[in-house]
């Protein structure tokens, strides 16, 4: 009896101390092998890549982000139609990527930030980042941001 | 003007351009950045503004998206749409948080913290309603959700209109700082204008300047060496005539004590000789007093051109006499008289004549003739030689200061003409190359009626100042 209540006191322990999964979701749709839907914690069965950005919305804090490159759900998801990605925003804020720029500036879906889940006070749970941009001043950043997507809710492949 | 007052007008008109430049320059770096600065300034507001306007319509989006979703949810019984009636009011924090990244309205982010606690109450209460069964008794607490999210998303609409009004200052601002930019755009772009006239201006004084130094320099070396000349030839005529005087005293003398006597007649020839030949020397000595006077200041007289033929005949009968060329002058009109200071035109006669003498002196057939004839109120002189004419690249530079097609042994001074030209323009004339001529011919234009010309002169002056 006693091994059940230690038993079930550790577990109880393990869901309070336990890392909170954001509830949001990210829709793969458009032209796909197959729709999927992912929730944050399966974000991370696709390959992934860590890497530290100056985030230019985090007053330029440096940032280890953890995610996927758009490029790398392109070829799992992406049928052979498909040319561009357009990512979503839970605000309908969208912006459509050739496949070769997602390539080059090495776009990333990041969902984790210095080891946590990403939450919506950095913009996440599922953001778009770039990397290798330096600092941005607030004059640039009105067009050089316009690929950082935050909140991203859905990535749609497209002609 | 001297030189040294011209060489002090010309440094203080560049003194004052370069210093009108430089404050120019001056006035528009100081103005260029004050602008740049202030634009860039300018542009970092307006862009913070739009991201604040922008960050609260998201705010207010997300929560009515959130509040139908909730709604719809709870009616249909639909996990999904509560699930992203969640995600939305998740997010309609997440945009009040974006507004932290606008270091420029930190100022306002106070008015937000109550906000944020707010929305984590909010959240933590929608969250109660998820991955279950709605039952009656959530109905309170969707109501209580309902009305707290509108509470704040009115809110937000008061904040921002509130904040454009307080931004309407600033964006007259700007606007004033535009009229100001213009302003100084036309007052710079006016004060350029000005600087170009000035330029111009100068630039056409400076040249009239110019040509009258040249004139200045012409006219220097002209008296120069007319001064030097003439004090020469003046001691010289003056130690000949003494002398001269005495020998011709003496044969007047002897001829008046053997007057009717036998020996007088017997060297009756040589002594006519004698005082045929020193009279001669009187006239030369005449001669080189009149090519070597200073005339400038002589008065103009009424001066036959059988006087001019006369005095050219004394002063040119020596070289003549050489045989080396032909000397002709042929007039029909020698009676005709025109103003002139005469010693002057004789000058300018015979430089004309010396340098037909140098041209020729190679050639086979040589001449010189003078003509006359009136031309249209004008006296013409004009002096041919043998020669084939000037060709047309020395044409232009004759009259050109110091330009010379002599060679160094005939010591050509390149004055000659231009002195030549400078005295027959004093004489409301001319000296004219005439290219039309088969044989080298200069044209000397002297006006019949001095007065006449000169009021002609001053009329055709008027008139172009007045077009």
């Amino acid at each position: 009896m006693k091994i059940i209540q230690v038993l079930l006191l550790c577990s109880i322990s393990f869901s309070i101390f336990a890392e909170k999964v954001p509830r949001q979701k990210v829709y793969i749709k458009g032209l796909v092998k197959a729709e999927k839907t992912y929730k944050m914690n399966e974000l991370s069965t696709l390959p992934q890549i860590e890497i530290k950005i100056i985030d230019p919305y985090s007053k330029n804090q440096e940032i280890n982000f953890k995610g996927v490159l758009l490029s790398e759900i392109f070829r799992i998801h992406a049928s052979k139609a498909a040319k561009k990605i357009r990512v979503i925003a839970i605000n309908d804020y969208k912006v459509e990527i050739p496949i070769e720029l997602a390539k080059k500036e090495k776009m990333i879906l990041a969902y984790r930030g210095d080891g946590k889940y990403l939450s919506v006070s950095n913009r996440g749970p599922a953001r778009i980042v770039i990397p290798g941009k330096g600092i941005l001043d607030e004059g640039s950043l009105a067009n050089a941001g316009l690929n950082w997507v935050w909140f991203v809710k859905t990535i749609e492949f497209i002609k | 003007m001297s030189n040294s007052k011209l060489k002090k007008y010309f440094l203080k008109n560049y003194a004052l351009s370069c210093l009108f430049f430089l404050l120019l320059g001056l006035f528009v770096a100081f103005v260029g950045y004050w602008t740049l600065s202030l634009n860039d300034k300018s542009l970092k507001r307006v862009y913070s503004f739009r991201l604040f306007s922008r960050a609260h319509f998201q705010v207010i989006n997300a929560n009515s998206k959130a509040l139908y979703l909730m709604n719809q949810g709870v009616l249909l019984n639909d996990s999904e749409a509560l699930e992203e009636g969640y995600s939305h009011l998740e997010t309609s924090k997440g945009f009040i948080l974006s507004l932290n990244s606008e270091m420029f309205l930190n100022d306002q982010m106070t008015t937000f913290d109550k906000f944020l606690d707010e929305y984590d109450d909010l959240i933590t209460s929608y969250e109660s309603l998820l991955d279950r069964d709605i039952t009656t008794l959530d109905k309170a607490l969707i109501k209580d959700l309902s009305k707290r999210i509108r509470s704040i998303s009115k809110s937000f609409a008061f904040s921002e209109s509130d904040f454009w009004r307080k931004r309407s200052s600033d964006f007259e601002n700007i606007r004033v700082r535009n009229s100001i930019i213009q302003k100084v755009y036309w007052g710079v772009l006016t004060f350029f204008f000005i600087g170009i006239v000035v330029l111009v201006y100068s630039s056409y004084e400076r040249s009239k300047l110019e040509i009258a130094l040249e004139q200045q320099r012409v006219q220097n070396v002209s008296r120069s060496r007319l001064t030097a000349l003439g004090q020469f030839s003046a001691g010289v005529a003056h130690e000949i005539n003494n002398p001269l005087t005495v020998i011709l005293w003496r044969l007047k003398s002897i001829k008046k004590k053997y007057e009717d006597s036998y020996e007088l007649s017997i060297f009756s020839k040589d002594i006519d000789s004698i005082e045929t030949n020193t009279k001669r020397i009187d006239k030369i000595i005449k001669g080189i007093k009149t090519l070597t006077a200073n005339a400038n200041e002589d008065a103009f007289e009424k001066v036959s051109v059988k006087s001019i033929k006369e005095q050219l005949d004394d002063i040119l009968a020596p070289k003549v006499d050489l045989g080396n060329f032909k000397y002709t002058f042929t007039s029909n009109i020698l009676d005709t008289e025109t103003d002139m200071r005469e010693v002057q035109i004789i000058q300018v006669l015979i430089n004309l004549i010396n340098n037909s003498i140098d041209a020729i002196e190679t050639l086979d057939e040589k001449w010189i003739r003078i003509e006359t004839n009136i031309e249209a109120n004008f006296l013409i002189y004009s002096v041919t030689d043998s020669g084939m004419g000037i060709n047309k690249d020395a044409q232009g530079l004759l009259f050109k200061l110091f330009y010379t097609t002599k060679s160094k042994n005939k010591k050509g001074t390149g004055i000659g003409l231009t002195l030549a030209s400078q005295i027959l323009k004093d004489h409301r004339g001319s000296l004219e190359y005439n290219p039309e001529s088969k044989h080298t011919q200069f044209l000397i234009k002297l006006p019949i009626n001095l007065e006449q010309s000169s009021l002609l002169v001053k009329a055709s002056q008027e008139k172009e100042l007045t077009t």
